[in-house]
């Protein structure tokens, strides 16, 4: 038994070495190292046929021999190469290994072949065989000192690669040297070749292994699934071999020799290796010969899959998934109707198939399985797809998206087989979830967009909304222009009149009446002023004021002043001051601007200070001339002074204006003192009395 | 006694003007508009004209050029008297020939009274 039990290892053997030359080469055929490797497993394979063949093949047995010991040579001048070169090249005494290598080589061969001091006939061994097996300890040891030199040298992986290699050289080398050395001695045989396919087992098993795990030489997938199905062979040739011996033992008296056992182990093999192949190809075969149209259905679900993971808009996904379909199941036409919240879509959008999807949707209501036409009852619903040709129907609903998926019948007249039913239940169910995928991305997209609409509306709407009210601020003081102007024109009639008859031009008045015609005078010249100083704002709002700036004495502007008041002040009780400076002063303003200046000040002291006098004065100040208006009335509150010389909002300001009535002069005040490079300022003590002074630039050069 | 024309289409402000120039010793005739005006210009000859831009049928302005084209009126001092301010104006109106421009709103009776003194009692 051990005996069949080494033979088949031996096979495996040799099988597997082969496998193993195979996949070093396939991985990388033109490097050096996987070629020597890959040399080196074939040789191996070699060495163990031979070996195997000088034992039980009869004729000629020392050939074999002679082959088995050759190939050890080779194997041993190859495995010194790889030394030098695995992982690495190593330059280390390189031309030396390589002198003595060739002369080895060379010197044995003849020795083995061509002479018979090596193996004369079997069993005889002669001094040439003693010679090469204690020589080979050098080109040995070499190799082991190489590898062990490279092993120390490298780190992870390639270290542990590097151990797995020099462990399945040594053993093997040693093994197989150690054993020609005593053999060379004592001449006794059998164990040599059973030690000897150990030897190769264990260095065959180390690097196989050394491959799955650690990625020896860079194979490591196909060689793993290679050991996997390797193993599996082994074990279903092995199976089938003991059941074919056991029963052609049982049945037919079977004789138990080797070219049996080599027979029926190479038999199982090969069936082994090709049954997956033919049943592949078979499985075609039929396919192709029964099953007309029918579609592999893994395949084709793939290619859908594939589809639904790149859409990203609902047209592209709907109209290539109704072509597809229809292709995939031969059919005359598939439809889809997809609703989305209100929004209806139909495809394939060519077909004009005019689908009257309202009375659809509502047939189908609450059906939510598939409606085949051959299983439903009749109805409206069949009337419906009897109408149209429609085989199959199906809606999925989800919140607010429906699909209906509308498909016709196969262009062969065929019904749905259960494997194509099957399919499609998968693929629609697939298809909706990749369809409200898609409807939530457009619905972001549309979001997006109807998102930057709006805000562009928005903005134009601010935009136009900003130049609708600056538009309306300009025509606002484009009325209060005009309405001034108008204003102006009947109240200068009421002043043209008054005067008239008060200068005595229409003949004696009564006295009594007189006073009366003057306070009508008087506040009739107020509403002018003041209608004037509106003019003025709209005016100085627009930007239209000019300043006619001249140098001049302003003692006699001052003195005009106090003379236009001097009516409304009497009337009002109030003495006006006038301090003239006794130094000459000139000033660079413009005249008029100037007078309104002061009689906005002064008119203001008289109305809301309730002063009995108000003093106006004028000095020299360095650079600038000082006009002062100063009262001992009631004074400002601190809390408006801040603010006095502000443009009070009319409209804001209605109370203010009507308890104070200032505003609007001091604001032109202040403006039209700016505009002649004039300061003002307010100094006042509530209860004490307010004094305004502004200044001017004075006019140096006399 | 000068002869002073005034025109002006707002009955009241003619009327106040009116009452003052007569007081002074002036003949006053009022022409209610432009048309009017200027043939109260051609017939009477008056020594000065106190011309409103606003007034209806032929406006001021075109009746200045016109009195400035007729060499009877040519040389006639004419007071622009109106409420209109406009620079432009005023430059345009001193190119066609107005011997004064006068602001209603800043210019009062009296002082118009005066002015046209100044114009006529030199003489």
């Amino acid at each position: 038994m051990i005996d069949i039990f080494v033979r088949i290892l031996f096979f495996y053997l040799i099988v597997l070495n082969f496998f193993l030359a195979f996949f070093i080469l396939f991985r990388n055929p033109k490097k050096r190292i996987n070629q020597s490797f890959a040399l080196l497993c074939i040789v191996l394979s070699v060495w163990i046929f031979a070996l195997f063949a000088s034992q039980n093949l009869s004729t000629n047995p020392q050939i074999w021999l002679k082959l088995a010991f050759f190939t050890q040579l080779i194997i041993i001048i190859n495995s010194w190469y790889i030394s030098f070169i695995y992982p690495k090249r190593m330059q280390l005494l390189q031309g030396a290994a390589l002198i003595f290598g060739t002369a080895y080589f060379i010197i044995f061969s003849i020795l083995l072949f061509f002479s018979s001091f090596w193996l004369s006939r079997l069993g005889t061994y002669g001094n040439a065989f003693l010679l090469y097996s204690t020589i080979s300890w050098i080109p040995i040891t070499w190799t082991i000192l190489n590898f062990r030199h490279k092993l120390a040298k490298s780190v992870g992986l390639e270290k542990i690669q590097l151990k797995y290699v020099l462990m399945a050289y040594v053993f093997w080398a040693v093994n197989a040297n150690f054993l020609a050395n005593i053999f060379s001695i004592s001449g006794n045989d059998l164990a040599f070749f059973a030690f000897s396919g150990l030897a190769s087992l264990v260095f065959t098993v180390a690097i196989f292994y050394a491959i799955a795990r650690y990625r020896l030489l860079d194979i490591r997938f196909l060689v793993s699934k290679a050991v996997v199905y390797g193993l599996l062979l082994l074990v279903v040739t092995l199976l089938y071999t003991y059941i074919l011996f056991v029963l052609g033992l049982y049945f037919y008296q079977f004789q138990l020799d080797f070219t049996n056992l080599l027979v029926t182990l190479s038999l199982t093999l090969l069936v082994a290796i090709t049954v997956f192949p033919l049943k592949k190809g078979l499985e075609k075969l039929t396919n192709r010969a029964l099953l007309k149209g029918k579609i592999l259905t893994n395949e084709a679900l793939k290619e859908f899959s594939a589809l639904f993971v790149q859409s990203y808009s609902l047209e592209n996904l709907a109209q290539k998934f109704c072509l597809r379909l229809r292709q995939t199941l031969n059919l005359e036409n598939a439809n889809l109707l997809v609703l989305n919240d209100d929004k209806f879509f139909s495809f394939p959008q060519k077909d004009t198939n005019n689908f009257d999807y309202k009375e659809l949707t509502r047939l189908l209501k609450d059906k939510d399985n598939e409606l085949i036409f051959d299983d439903i009852k009749e109805g409206k619903l069949k009337d419906f797809m009897r109408k149209r040709n429609i085989y199959f129907l199906q809606s999925f609903k989800k919140r607010t998206i429906t699909a209906v998926f509308i498909l016709g019948y196969k262009l062969n007249g065929d019904i749905y087989y259960d494997d194509e039913r099957n399919f499609l239940n998968l693929l629609l169910s697939q298809f909706f979830i990749a369809l409200e995928r898609v409807l939530i991305y457009e619905d972001l997209k549309n979001f997006n967009q109807t998102l930057s609409r709006k805000v562009k509306l928005a903005t134009s709407n601010l935009r136009s909304n900003n130049k609708s009210l600056r538009k309306a601020l300009e025509l606002k003081d484009e009325l209060i222009s005009v309405v001034s102007h108008e204003l102006v024109v009947p109240m200068a009639a009421i002043s043209g009149s008054i005067s008239t008859v008060l200068e005595g031009y229409t003949g004696r008045i009564p006295a009594k009446s007189s006073k009366f015609l003057q306070a009508v005078y008087n506040e009739n010249i107020r509403l002018l002023r003041m209608t004037k100083n509106l003019l003025n704002i709209s005016k100085i709002k627009a930007g239209n004021v000019r300043y006619f700036i001249e140098s001049f004495n302003p003692s006699a502007a001052m003195e005009e002043v106090v003379e236009f008041l001097h009516g409304v002040a009497t009337e009002r009780g109030v003495k006006i001051n006038l301090i003239t400076s006794k130094e000459k002063t000139r000033v660079k303003a413009d005249r008029d601007k100037l007078k309104s200046v002061l009689i906005n000040l002064i008119d203001n002291a008289i109305h809301h200070s309730e002063a009995k006098q108000i003093e106006l004065s004028f000095q020299k100040q360095g650079n600038l001339i000082l006009f002062t208006v100063k009262d001992e009335g009631v004074g400002i509150p601190v809390s408006e002074q801040k603010n006095i010389f502000i443009d009070l909002d009319l409209l804001n300001n209605k109370k203010k204006l009507i308890k104070k009535g200032r505003g609007l002069g001091l604001y032109i005040s202040q403006k039209l003192l700016s505009g002649m490079n004039g300061k003002i300022r307010l100094e006042s003590k509530p209860g004490k009395g307010s004094t305004f002074s502004f200044t001017l630039p004075s006019a140096q050069k006399l | 006694m000068a002869k002073i024309l005034i025109v002006e289409d707002e009955s009241l402000i003619a009327k106040i003007y009116a009452i003052r120039l007569t007081a002074e010793g002036y003949e006053v005739l009022v022409a209610e508009d432009g048309q009017k005006g200027l043939e109260l210009a051609m017939q009477e000859r008056p020594n000065l004209i106190v011309l409103d831009l606003m007034i209806p049928k032929i406006s001021g302005d075109v009746v200045l050029a016109e009195l400035r084209k007729n060499p009877a009126t040519r040389n006639t001092p004419v007071l622009i008297y109106s409420n209109l301010s406009d620079d432009s104006e005023r430059a345009k109106l001193k190119s066609l020939g107005a011997t004064e421009f006068l602001v209603k709103a800043k210019v009062s009776a009296p002082v118009l009274v005066e002015k046209i003194n100044s114009y006529l009692k030199k003489a």
